[in-house]
Order: C-alpha cells, then structure tokens, then sequence
C-alpha cells in the first residue's frame, strides 16, 4: 500500500454488546450473519473496535468514521 | 430435570422478555416453536421471491387458478403456497380462496425501493442454506463447513454452480448499490488518480467516486467470473475508458491505488 494512500471498509453496522443501535440501522440481523460469514469462509463481522485493532495489527490508523442513513459504516484509515 | 406443570404455563401472566422467571408462558413456547420454523420461512420467501408472487397480486387479489396460470405450478400447489403466506404474513386472504398482497410482500418485488428479492433467494440457495446444517459442527471447531456440507469452499462451488453464483452475485451487486452514491458523496477523491474496488462486483462504489471526480481511474477486482459483469457495467455507464476489470483473487494481491475500498 502506497504511504499515502487510505483504505475504507464499508461494512454493517455491528454494536457492541449493550452498545445502543442508532435508530437508522435497519439491519438487526448482524450477529447472525456474523456466524454466517464463519459458517462459509471462516469470515466475521466486526465492531468499529475489532477493526481498529485490526488496523493497527497491519499498520493502518483509524482517521473517520460515518453511518450511513442505511445502518452501513463507512471506516476511513490512512497508512500509520 | 423439571418439567413445569402444564397449568403453570398457561396461566402465566405475560411479562417482558428480560424477567426472570423460570416457567416460560404458552407464548414462550409459541415463540420458540416459530423461531425453529424459521428454516421453512426461508424457503417459502425463497419461492415466493422466485415465483415472482409480488409482482403478481401488486394490484390484485387472485385465486390459486390464477396463480397457478401465471406461474406454471399445480393448482393445488398454487393454494398451498399462499396459504403458508398468509400464515407469515405475506399475504392476506378474507375468503378462503381470493389471496391479496401485504406490503410485507411488496418487499420482494424486484421494482420495490431497497427490494429484498435476491436477498431471499439467495439465502435459499444451497451454497447458503446448506452450511448451517453443520453449524453444530461449526461451533465446536470454530471452522468453515462449507467443504462438509457442499463438497467444496464456498466459491470453487459456486465457480462450478453458475445459476446459484448469479444469485450472490446480485445480492452482492444490491449492497453496493445500497451504498454506493452515499459513500461516493462523502469521500473525498479531490487527490486522487486511482480508486480500487475491492470485491466490487459490477463496481456501483468505485463508478460512483467516478461520477463525481471526473479525473478519477477505477480498478474493479472481484473474482474471474464476476469481472466480466463489472466491465459491462462500466460499458453501460459511460466509464469503459476509465475503468479496468481484474479478475483475481484479493486474498492473494491487490492493485496499488491511492484509495482502496
């Protein structure tokens, strides 16, 4: 990746446990497609903090980021 | 183990969810028993999605004859279906025979805003129903089934079950129109000549940043058998020239760029 260049993940907005959903997010069925995504390729869905310190693991550093009116989340980062 | 006496359930008084108590009610049970159906809901969505049943009583109610005309199944069948609709809401039926739509059903329209038709059908579909029959599996080896329940992973089945991969394929192209023109409008492109999409599938995202920045060049990279329908939308879009289509595998390597998303 070049040295300034971002990466921006679009993903589902998945609340922590107890974390209040913002009444945009339509999308209640994450923590089932959570074990979906296990189920056929060892994927998982991830909060905004299981992804940050996915990050920081490859050297990516957190800068935005923005719910969308459809309960997407848009996650911005920069090369750390 | 104790068994709570049956009088105990049904004279339960109803109570929030998060109460404790130890004998669950007759809708408790009422409930769980709905939730373990939840696999034949799945599939009466599926065929009411495949069958098209939203499209046709969009203006009118019908009966199973008509049903059974427009769709090309047996007149029983054409009953039973949207009997098992109504029961879950799909559908409404005042006389016993004449069946109209909800707009539960309008859901699955393929014209309706945001439609959830791909999404029912492709959660039908084997390579996506089939994997939870070995969850149990799953769970305990904190591993994919996917090879268990279908003879392979997940996308060397679907490279080889062509009908069923256009199903994902459309369910995934749903998402990122979903989020394509909100994204696009809150990335800032200004600085930047090239914006990769990963597993983009026909590329709404990375041609909507397009749109919007003229100066901007787009990378699709999805898997071989999508990139070609990535190059068409470019084509149909106006962004041929702009756009290059890879087929690969993002696992594996991803193009430089100054934006990858």
């Amino acid at each position: 990746m070049k040295p300034n260049a971002r990466l921006v993940v679009i993903e589902a907005f998945f609340a922590e446990p107890g974390e209040p959903i913002p009444p945009n997010v339509i999308d209640t069925q994450v923590p089932l497609f959570d074990l979906h995504l296990m189920l056929a390729v060892n994927g998982m869905e991830r909060t905004i903090a299981e992804y940050v310190a996915l990050f920081e693991k490859v050297g990516l550093r957190l800068t935005k980021t923005t719910l969308l009116d459809n309960g997407y989340v848009v996650i911005e980062t920069v090369v750390a | 183990m104790v068994t709570p006496k049956k009088t105990a359930i049904i004279t339960e008084p109803s109570r929030d969810v998060g109460t404790f108590n130890k004998f669950p009610t007759k809708a408790d049970f009422d409930w769980l028993y709905s939730e373990m159906t939840g696999f034949m809901r799945t599939q009466v969505l599926a065929v009411a999605a495949s069958l098209r049943l939203a499209e046709h009583l969009q203006d009118r109610g019908c009966t199973a004859e008509d049903f059974a005309a427009f769709s090309g199944i047996e007149p029983s069948m054409a009953f039973r279906l949207p009997r098992a609709c109504t029961k879950i809401g799909l559908t409404a039926c005042d006389d016993g025979r004449t069946f109209r739509s909800t707009p539960r059903l309008q859901a699955l329209h393929e014209e309706t805003s945001g439609s959830l038709r791909n999404k029912a059908m492709v959660l039908s579909t084997r390579g996506q129903y089939l994997i939870w029959s070995e969850f149990l599996t799953a769970v305990q080896t904190n591993q994919a089934q996917a090879e268990r329940a279908l003879g392979a992973p997940l996308f060397e089945y679907y490279a080889n079950h062509p009908d069923e991969a256009a199903i994902f394929r459309a369910t995934m192209q749903d998402v990122s129109k979903d989020v394509a023109s909100e994204t696009a409008g809150l990335l800032d492109t200004s600085t930047c000549s090239i914006a990769v999409d990963v597993g983009g599938a026909d590329g709404a995202l990375v041609h909507s940043l397009m749109q919007q920045n003229p100066r901007l060049h787009g990378i699709v990279l999805d898997r071989p058998e999508v990139a070609a329908a990535a190059a068409a939308a470019a084509k149909v879009r106006g962004l041929a020239d702009r756009t290059e289509t890879i087929g690969g595998d993002f696992f594996k390597s991803v193009p430089e760029g100054d934006l990858i998303c």
